[in-house]
């Protein structure tokens, strides 16, 4: 299967990196990625709320730009408020081995963002099917491994900030302004093909896409 | 495995929820059927997570934390629901499957069952069906249609698709499906705006539409 052979070519690109660690070593300064992972999981097992309290006090206030950042400014509390609650309720469906912590948690932000924005009559076009059977979170899938999804978030998190900043506005504008490609060539006064194409570009080095293939028309 | 894939904007709009409902639904019946494309999510969701993760903190309200334990400790209090699991996406308007369908015909061999129709009736949610060999008219269309083959297969001017590949059409594409010999093809299709007939009969009905309908542009050709 296709999917497993991109995969595995991750960690061979990883070698040519020398300041690139192994993701399952654990030691990591530059961010709280591998705090969140214990912590969710002790929710999960005990319901234990000092660990909940914690996850609250390193999350809740991303979450809380989020939607400064989304536009929600005065609904900005009542999306962390969802956003952790959801936290709590699902912390059991969490599963190291399916998605990294970071990426869990922003699903649940996001679809959390969505279905706010649904119920204040927000969203321009409606269906009837719930938000998170449009966006399933991450763990319904099989799973491809925590070593695996270890290498993906490091990957990302190593090449965003070698990201010239033309592509990173772009990218950040999709996933924390709610804009689509077209909005933002719109924004930027630039063609849709040059706002792709730095998309594109970004999503390479960062490996999001694995390899040049036939483009879906 | 499907050979038609939406995009890498559309999967990234997607991923970072900015697509529309309809058409989210469009990308999540794809990935029911494709590996590859959950394979893909995942990292544009795993990318989701590193931009969420770089943001500034912003300071809070003080009780926050508690009015969340408060709202936590009445819900648990309150005898649990059971997670409904991730069925069918479109087990809601097909309760009995694809087979129990009250198809609405169109034209030869061509029949509609309508899911959703925006208030304005510019967007489309739709079952689309064509009986096996048949063909639909020649048409463009105003603004985008996507399309999830659900069942069986149909070929078009550019290309040949099969159960789960997700094709995009829009303005300046004008072509004629033709279902599959062997198989009644049914697909999944949401409009943002109507087709647009072409040929010499079609023309001519378009020309009458757009007399009721005056906000739609008529599409390159």
């Amino acid at each position: 299967m296709q999917v497993s052979n991109n995969v595995i070519v991750l960690p061979i690109n990883r070698k040519m990196d020398p300041n690139q660690q192994d993701p399952d070593a654990g030691e990591d300064s530059a961010s709280s990625k591998d705090v969140l992972t214990p912590l969710i999981e002790a929710v999960a097992a005990q319901r234990d709320r000092d660990a909940f309290r914690q996850l609250f006090q390193a999350f809740a206030p991303k979450v809380k730009a989020y939607a400064i950042k989304q536009g929600m400014l005065e609904h900005a509390e009542e999306l962390v408020q969802e956003v952790m609650v959801n936290v709590w309720r699902r912390a059991a469906q969490f599963d190291r081995e399916k998605a990294a912590a970071s990426t869990w948690l922003f699903a649940i932000a996001r679809n959390a963002r969505i279905d706010l924005l649904r119920k204040l009559g927000r969203s321009s076009q409606e269906t009837q099917v719930e938000t998170d059977y449009l966006w399933s979170l991450p763990g319904s899938d099989e799973p491809t491994g925590a070593f695996q999804q270890a290498v993906i978030v490091r990957n990302i998190r190593q090449s965003l900030g070698d990201l010239p900043q033309e592509q990173r506005d772009v990218i950040a504008k999709v996933y924390l302004e709610d804009k689509s490609h077209q909005r933002v060539a719109e924004e930027l006064s630039l063609p849709l093909g040059t706002v792709k194409s730095r998309v594109r570009l970004a999503l390479q080095k960062l490996k999001v896409i694995l390899q040049e293939r036939e483009k879906a028309v | 495995m499907s050979q038609h894939h939406p995009s890498d904007d559309i999967l990234m709009e997607y991923a970072a929820g900015c697509a529309s409902t309809h058409l989210a639904l469009c990308v999540a019946v794809h990935l029911q059927y494709c590996p590859r494309c959950r394979a893909d999510i995942q990292r544009f969701n795993a990318l989701g997570g590193e931009m969420l993760q770089q943001l500034p903190q912003e300071d809070l309200s003080e009780a926050l934390f508690e009015r969340i334990m408060l709202r936590i400790d009445l819900e648990e209090s309150a005898p649990a629901t059971p997670q409904k699991p991730v069925e069918d996406l479109l087990q809601r308007w097909l309760p009995d499957g694809l087979n129990a369908v009250s198809w609405r015909k169109q034209w030869f061999k061509v029949y509609e069952y309508v899911l959703e129709v925006s208030r304005k009736g510019r967007q489309r949610l739709s079952l689309q069906k064509i009986s096996a060999g048949g063909r639909a008219p020649l048409h463009g269309h105003y603004g985008q249609e996507v399309t999830v083959v659900l069942q069986g297969g149909f070929s078009d001017e550019l290309g040949v698709y099969e159960e789960g590949d997700f094709v995009i059409r829009s303005g300046d594409q004008r072509h004629r499906p033709r279902a599959l010999e062997n198989e009644d093809c049914i697909c999944l299709a949401y409009l943002d705006a109507p087709v647009c007939l072409a040929g010499p009969i079609g023309r001519w009905i378009e020309r009458f539409r757009r007399l009721f309908m005056p906000d739609l542009n008529a599409p390159a050709s």
